[in-house]
């Protein structure tokens, strides 16, 4: 187990060093460091001499993969990519083109997108199971069918949709909770509810389908026969043998996504103004802040690889059968 | 002049490639057999019967030409506006623009304008120069004439109901009586379920009648801010859309399907290269990689103005590469699929007597495996199909979607949502775009569904008909 | 009064629209304390049947007419709540695949204490006792311990055990097995059936046994109920039924059994295939596929008859007719059989195939499983070397290993004078030509995108299309298909029709020998008669050698010139079939012959204890000294050499060590 988790971090560094070459690459492929200098200076009136200050500031003033003029390692160590990646490695994510401290953004936003992430996750979770054992419970009568197509016209909405109308009617037309906005502290809760239940609400129709095809295919399965020919009850059959069977794909298949939780929502946070890092990647997409765009696009390698092994482990304690090698 | 977009081109192969392969398949029973099974289905076609209806609007959008405008000392001048077939069959939609928002059906302005009139100025709700035009009194006359005209365009719509029903049940009597197959076929009796397509077809058209008849005298779905008629906008969604749901699949195929087989059959190093690559990619989140791309490339856009000669073809490439974005992003699950059936497939009796036969292994793959797995790709594809167009519209509004000058549900929402905040509030162009939205994913999604049963041996045995239980319990 | 009794019992399945009459009209009855076998080929409906019983129908199921009475009360008017006291308290079942009727995800002492909780009322430590004792009870050893285990933890002979002291938990009155050792090992199997019959003989439970396998209904039962699309034809006491069968079909089952006895001769067969249960049925369902049918059986359904000894279904035996007379076995069909010694055809030399297992921190090769483990035999031309064992023992992946499709870790492989292993792949290509087999799975052994036509053209490269045209009509005639079935797909096919086709494949490139892995393992008897019997005839037209991989030992007794038994990964005995079948050396020969039920005879003898031990961690010393009856303190240290028994006859077993003269080569 130990060894294979060593092993499992190994295999991560090849993986994110192709992540972080597939970024430079995308990045630079049409934007030279000048561009970039220029764009963040403003367009007008820029002189030589500004972008090339602004690059050794930045750290821009180097070859981008490899450097002609060195020899031996420092030709591929003189150079941006090597010198903006590997402080990652070691967590340091530097200052955003517009000089802001990214570590410290992100501390202070991480928050504010798991209020809102993680209550979706786990909500929805539940929903979505409950909703799914309910009409493989009952399949094959009218709950089932009737359940199968409101799933599936829910799963036909736009997530756009659940948002506009959600806030349109709860806050807009109701006035329950504000339309946008978030505050620190217990009086959150008035600025997270409803995003919540939109996010909930926008993922029950595919999430509750999928698990239901989840659990029909373990009611179907043998040992369900000879459970129920032991003359327990349908409901002890569904609860204490297909229930537990059923769990296991659903909930490890959830696992990977747990440590990407982190990353918040781009379009619930945009929407509702929730200062997490959702919003703070969109808003680096948008001013083309290509260093908080390459911390983000890191930050969730690294959580998808966590997500990965945790999957691994999670597979393990919840199945029997399954030994790490 | 004739203008093929780099879209139209696509889409048009892509037809091709269905229609070569329905011809391929029809005289061969073990491809054609589970499409028969989707014919027998009832959800999935009637969803069929929608979706060829919005097809066939994608499609007339596709034909894309440069109107002339003029003979200049002997040379033609073509506009630089480039038009579709669709575009001048509606032409008097898509003519008939306000100066503004004005609500559906109405024949004045939302908004108050200051006029100049006789008794001098004032602050009145202006006439519109299109919806209700020719009215006199519109609050007397506006409902009458609807009606009216609905009336008679719902009659035209039975009469071509009618004819087409006529059509199709002379072809399936062969020979038969034609009242006789008429109950049959109605009756519900026949293998395909051609009642229920009938009653389909016979609803759509008594909407689609009575839209387009009013659409040349009113605003549908109302005007948008800079009073285009949004009937005509939500229907030029239709083949973004149509688009963005097919292409991306038709882009990310070949990628899949090589390296997934590639991966499980030959294994060894390539495979441990390309699972490298997937996991690599799947790493990424999706959107930050999309977004770094669609930016990467709008930058590329932006300083090469020189390539494109008109507006529609920047806008199209612009497309094309969204496909592509999406379709590199979205290949890695397929990919690792395919892989684990080739897998399993590797170690399956026939492919080892082959083996034994000192068959090639190219031949190993094209005649076993890639025929073995085709039920796969296709059952992804047409699921991959409506969360696509789902996707394209939360792109759009984050700002990495298609091109702002691109008519597509993204576009649509993103300008529409803004205006939420006016009292009272402006709803149409949300609602005519999602409305059309729905119905294009829900037919899909029903479609998918079907053909996931027909396609699918695991599923085939959950769906069928269950009967109820001797149980009082 | 009848313990069990059902009356007309008609159990559809709707599938797709078409009702399927799997049990139409079964009506029998069972005593207190005996066993009534329900015997039947896959499709008759035997197994729904046992299902409609304890109401536990698959979804699409219903029953449709007819009762089921348990005591004398009808149990299918009982409500749901008041079947389930039935279910596990009164009826007890057990089912073929004990690998899937066990929830993985449970411990088995739960699985069996669910049972306890429902039926009987103890407390917690008397739950955890009687556990325990059901488990000892089965035959599985540390019962405290294995009670906390998983069932993936257990072999799949234990794993039937443990379904057995789940059944037997609440004590009921009636179990009913369905084929409970069809997935098992013939030794296991043997093991199986004996625990069924001590534990009936201490607990007195009725026993409902369904099976395909005379030999087992032999063993096992008092009476035999025979069951043929959907009806019972037959019903008889065990000795009056194993004397004297009377259906037509009863009697074709007999015939078409393989065996010693029948060596040489053809076997006798079914013609046709068992009628689709979907489709009406006017007068006998068996006419069509009878010898002895005549106008009256196609159009009226014959009721009972007494036989004197058994009551059957049959017109032959109205108003106390006689019944069908037995013909005279025609002579022609006989195959001859060469007994010339030949030149060898293929030989192996100490071939190994090892997998590595991989560990630790970088996967580095920490162990290694020896599927095949230094194995040397040939086979002549135009014979049959039968290779036998249990699964697990590694002659699939020789047989693989031969052809090349595994890469051995070393020995050599010599086909017609030429080295076949360690070649490049255009030169392997030529070498290998001659050299083909045939798959267990027919379903599995086709690709079903291809036409029969493109699946046999695989086999003819170089050949030119006009040639193909004269080849591919000629050898589908030769397995005995018509000429159109080229222009068709697989699916269209039964097992047994597959499995031909499987075979006028590797006909396709002029074979000289085949390996046959297991290819009638997959088929009801009636067809394995008729792929036998295919296989005999074509190697006395063409003077082809077979390997034979099989575990099946009356298919081996029919048709080997020469026997190999393999037990993990290396042959421990092996010789003329004549002399191993009848005088067996090694003791796990023995086991292995004796743990075959038979019809002859009632009391099984002699058995392998335990389970095959695990390939990758074999025991030391002989890998069966753990399970040999005759383990001495030397079986422990060494593996025993090759010992020459007779003029081909090998054995490796320290019992023959020291007194014998000659020594291994």
């Amino acid at each position: 187990m130990i060894a294979y988790l060593i092993r499992r971090l190994l295999y991560a560094v090849p993986i994110l060093v192709g992540v972080n070459l597939l970024t430079f690459a995308l990045f630079f492929v049409v934007n030279t460091p000048d561009d970039m200098a220029r764009i963040q200076l403003g367009i007008k009136r820029v002189t030589p001499d500004a972008i090339h200050s602004w690059k050794v500031a930045h750290g821009y003033d180097k070859p981008l993969f490899y450097n002609p003029r060195e020899s031996g390692a420092k030709f591929f160590t003189d150079t941006i990519f090597f010198e903006k990646s590997v402080p990652m490695f070691r967590f340091e994510f530097g200052r955003s083109d517009d000089g802001r401290d990214i570590a410290q953004e992100i501390e202070s936003r991480a928050g504010p997108s798991l209020e809102i992430a993680l209550p979706v996750f786990v909500i929805g979770m539940m929903a979505n199971v409950s909703f799914a054992l309910m009409m493989a419970f009952f399949r094959a009568t009218l709950v089932d069918v009737w359940g199968v197509v409101l799933c599936v016209a829910a799963m036909s909405i736009s997530s756009l949709f659940y948002i506009i109308g959600g806030q349109f009617l709860v806050a807009k037309l109701w006035h329950w909770v504000p339309i946008s906005g978030f505050e620190a502290g217990t009086s959150s809760l008035k600025f997270v509810i409803l995003p919540v239940i939109i996010g909930v609400a926008s993922g029950l129709g595919s999430g509750a389908r999928w698990y239901r095809t989840i659990f029909l295919e373990e009611v179907g399965r043998d040992y369900v026969r000879t459970a129920k020919a032991k003359g327990i009850s349908e409901i002890r059959v569904f609860f204490h043998h297909v229930l537990r069977n059923g769990l296991i794909p659903i909930l490890t298949g959830a696992v990977v996504i747990i440590p990407s939780l982190f990353m918040g929502s781009l379009i619930m946070e945009s929407f509702f103004g929730i200062p997490g890092l959702g919003s703070y990647t969109l808003d680096a997409i948008n001013s083309q802040d290509f260093a908080i765009v390459r911390s983000m696009v890191f930050i969730g390698s690294v959580l998808y690889i966590i997500g990965l092994m945790l999957t691994d482990i999670s597979y393990t304690l919840a199945d029997p059968r399954i030994r790490l090698q | 002049m004739v203008v093929i977009l780099w879209t139209d081109g696509l889409v048009f192969l892509l037809l091709g490639l269905i229609l070569v392969f329905a011809a391929f398949a029809s005289r061969r029973p073990h491809l054609s057999l589970p499409w028969r099974r989707v014919g027998q289905s009832r959800s999935g076609m009637i969803s069929a019967v929608i979706l060829i209806c919005l097809i066939s609007v994608g499609l007339l959008d596709s034909f894309h030409f440069r109107p002339q405008i003029a003979i200049d000392k002997g040379k033609l001048v073509y506009s630089v506006e480039v038009l579709s077939a669709f575009d001048a069959l509606v032409k008097t939609m898509r003519d008939h623009t306000e100066r503004t928002y004005s609500s559906p059906f109405s024949a004045y302005a939302f908004s108050k304008e200051t006029v100049a009139g006789a008794g001098g100025q004032s602050r009145v709700y202006p006439r519109l120069r299109y919806g209700g035009a020719d009215l006199v009194d519109p609050d007397k006359e506006r409902i009458p004439d609807i009606l009216r005209r609905s009336f008679v365009a719902a009659l035209e719509g039975i009469g071509a109901w009618a004819l087409l029903a006529g059509i199709l049940v002379i072809s399936l009597s062969r020979g038969k009586g034609f009242i006789g197959t008429a109950s049959t076929v109605l009756g519900g009796k026949t293998e395909i379920p051609w009642n229920a397509m009938l009653g389909t077809l016979l609803a759509i058209f008594l909407v689609a009648f009575p839209a387009f008849a009013l659409s040349s005298h009113y605003h549908v779905f109302g005007t948008d801010k800079v009073g285009q008629d949004v009937f005509y906008l939500a229907l030029k969604s239709i083949r973004t859309g149509l688009v963005i749901g097919t292409l991306t699949t038709l882009v990310m195929l070949p990628f899949a399907i090589f390296l997934g087989i590639m991966a499980g059959y030959l294994g060894g190093w390539l495979d441990d290269v390309i699972q490298y690559l997937y996991t690599m990619l799947n790493s990424i989140p999706a959107v930050l990689l999309i977004a770094a791309s669609v930016l990467m490339m709008q930058v590329y856009i932006d300083a090469h103005p020189a390539l494109f000669e008109t507006m529609a073809e920047r806008a199209d490439l612009r497309l094309i590469f969204l496909c592509m974005i999406l379709g590199m992003t979205s290949w890695t699950g397929l990919c690792r699929l395919l892989r684990g059936e080739a897998l399993k497939l590797r170690e399956m009796e026939y492919i080892l007597a082959a083996q034994a036969f000192g068959v090639s292994r190219l031949r190993i793959v094209t005649r076993h495996i890639l025929p073995n797995v085709m039920h796969i790709v296709l059952i992804s594809v047409v699921m991959e199909f409506s969360s696509l167009v789902l996707a394209e519209a939360v792109l759009s509004y984050v700002g990495v979607g298609v091109d702002p000058s691109m008519i597509s549900f993204g576009t649509m929402i993103n300008s529409a949502r803004l205006e939420m905040a006016r009292e009272p509030m402006v709803w149409w162009p949300l609602a005519a775009a999602f409305v059309f939205m729905f119905a294009m994913v829900l037919s899909a999604n029903l479609f998918a569904d079907a053909v996931r049963d027909a396609f699918d041996p695991r599923t085939r045995v959950a769906s069928r008909r269950i009967l109820p239980e001797r149980d009082e319990a | 009064m009848n313990l069990l009794e059902l009356e007309n019992l008609r159990t559809f399945l709707e599938n797709n629209g078409n009702t399927v009459r799997a049990v139409d009209g079964v009506s029998f009855s069972i005593g207190k304390g005996e066993t009534f076998a329900l015997l039947g080929e896959s499709g008759c409906g035997k197994s729904m049947t046992s299902l409609s019983i304890l109401r536990l129908l698959p979804d699409a199921g219903r029953i449709a007419d007819g009762d089921v009475f348990f005591q004398g009360s009808s149990l299918l008017s009982l409500p749901e709540k008041g079947m389930r006291d039935i279910r596990g308290k009164k009826i007890g079942i057990i089912f073929q695949e004990p690998g899937l009727s066990l929830n993985p995800v449970l411990k088995v002492g739960d699985q069996i204490g669910e049972v306890l909780v429902r039926h009987a009322h103890l407390d917690r430590a008397a739950r955890k006792r009687r556990i325990v004792e059901l488990l000892d009870q089965v035959g599985i050893p540390d019962p405290e311990l294995r009670a906390g285990d998983y069932p993936f933890q257990f072999s799949g002979g234990m794993k039937q055990r443990v379904l057995i002291a789940m059944a037997l938990a609440a004590e009921p009155d009636v179990l009913i097995a369905d084929e409970p050792t069809t997935a098992l090992d013939v030794t296991i199997q043997a093991q199986i059936l004996d625990l069924l019959r001590s534990l009936q003989k201490k607990l007195g439970m009725a026993i409902l046994l369904i099976t395909h396998d005379l030999g087992v209904v032999s063993e096992m039962a008092n009476r035999v109920a025979v069951m043929y699309a959907g009806e019972i034809v037959e019903t008889a006491s065990r000795d009056a039924f194993f004397a004297r069968p009377a259906h037509p079909y009863s009697r074709k089952l007999f015939a078409s059994l393989p065996g010693r006895e029948k060596r040489g001769e053809a076997l006798d067969m079914i013609r046709g295939v068992v009628p689709s249960l979907s489709r009406k049925f006017s007068g006998c369902r068996f006419a069509e596929r009878c010898d002895h049918a005549f106008d009256l059986c196609r159009d009226v359904s014959p009721i009972w008859h007494d036989s004197g000894g058994s009551l059957v279904r049959c017109h032959l035996y109205a108003d106390g007719k006689p019944g069908p007379t037995e013909e005279k076995k025609d002579v022609a069909q006989a195959v001859s059989r060469p007994d010339v010694p030949g030149e060898i055809l293929l030989s192996v030399r100490d071939l190994s195939v090892h997998f590595p297992i991989h560990k630790g921190l970088f996967k580095r090769v920490a162990g290694r499983v020896a599927a095949v483990d230094g194995v040397s035999f040939s086979i002549e031309k135009g014979k049959t070397l039968a290779l036998v064992g249990e699964s697990g023992c590694g002659k699939t992946t020789l047989g693989k290993a031969i052809l090349q499709l595994l890469a051995p870790t070393s020995g050599s492989v010599n086909y017609d004078g030429k080295e076949i292993t360690g070649l490049d792949r255009q030169s392997l290509k030529r070498a290998r030509q001659g050299l083909q087999i045939i798959f267990q799975d027919p379903y599995a052994s086709l690709n079903p995108r291809m036409r029969i036509r493109e699946i046999m053209e695989e086999g003819m490269p170089g050949m030119g299309s006009e040639e193909r045209n004269a080849r591919i009509p000629s050898l589908l005639e030769e397995v005995g298909l018509s000429e159109d079935a080229q222009y068709r797909y697989p699916h269209e096919f039964s097992g047994g029709q597959r499995q031909r086709i499987a075979i006028a494949r590797a006909l396709a490139v002029n074979p000289r020998l085949i390996v046959c892995d297991e290819p009638t393992s997959a088929l009801d008897v009636s067809v394995q008669a008729q792929i036998l019997n295919l296989l005999k005839r074509l190697q006395a037209d063409h003077g082809l050698s077979f390997l034979f991989i099989t575990h099946n030992i009356s298919v081996v007794e029919y048709l080997a010139h020469e026997v190999a038994v393999m037990y993990l990964g290396r042959i421990v005995e092996k010789g003329k079939a004549e002399d191993i079948l009848a005088a067996p050396a090694h003791p796990y020969t023995q086991a292995l012959l004796a743990a075959v039920p038979s019809i002859a005879r009632r009391t099984p003898q002699a058995m392998a204890r335990f389970d095959l031990p695990s390939p990758a961690d074999p025991p030391a010393g002989c890998h069966y000294h753990l399970r040999c009856p005759n383990s001495m303190p030397q079986c422990e240290i060494r593996y025993p050499e090759s010992i020459r028994l007779g003029e081909s006859h090998q054995v490796r077993c320290h019992l023959y060590g020291k007194d014998s003269a000659g020594s291994g080569d």
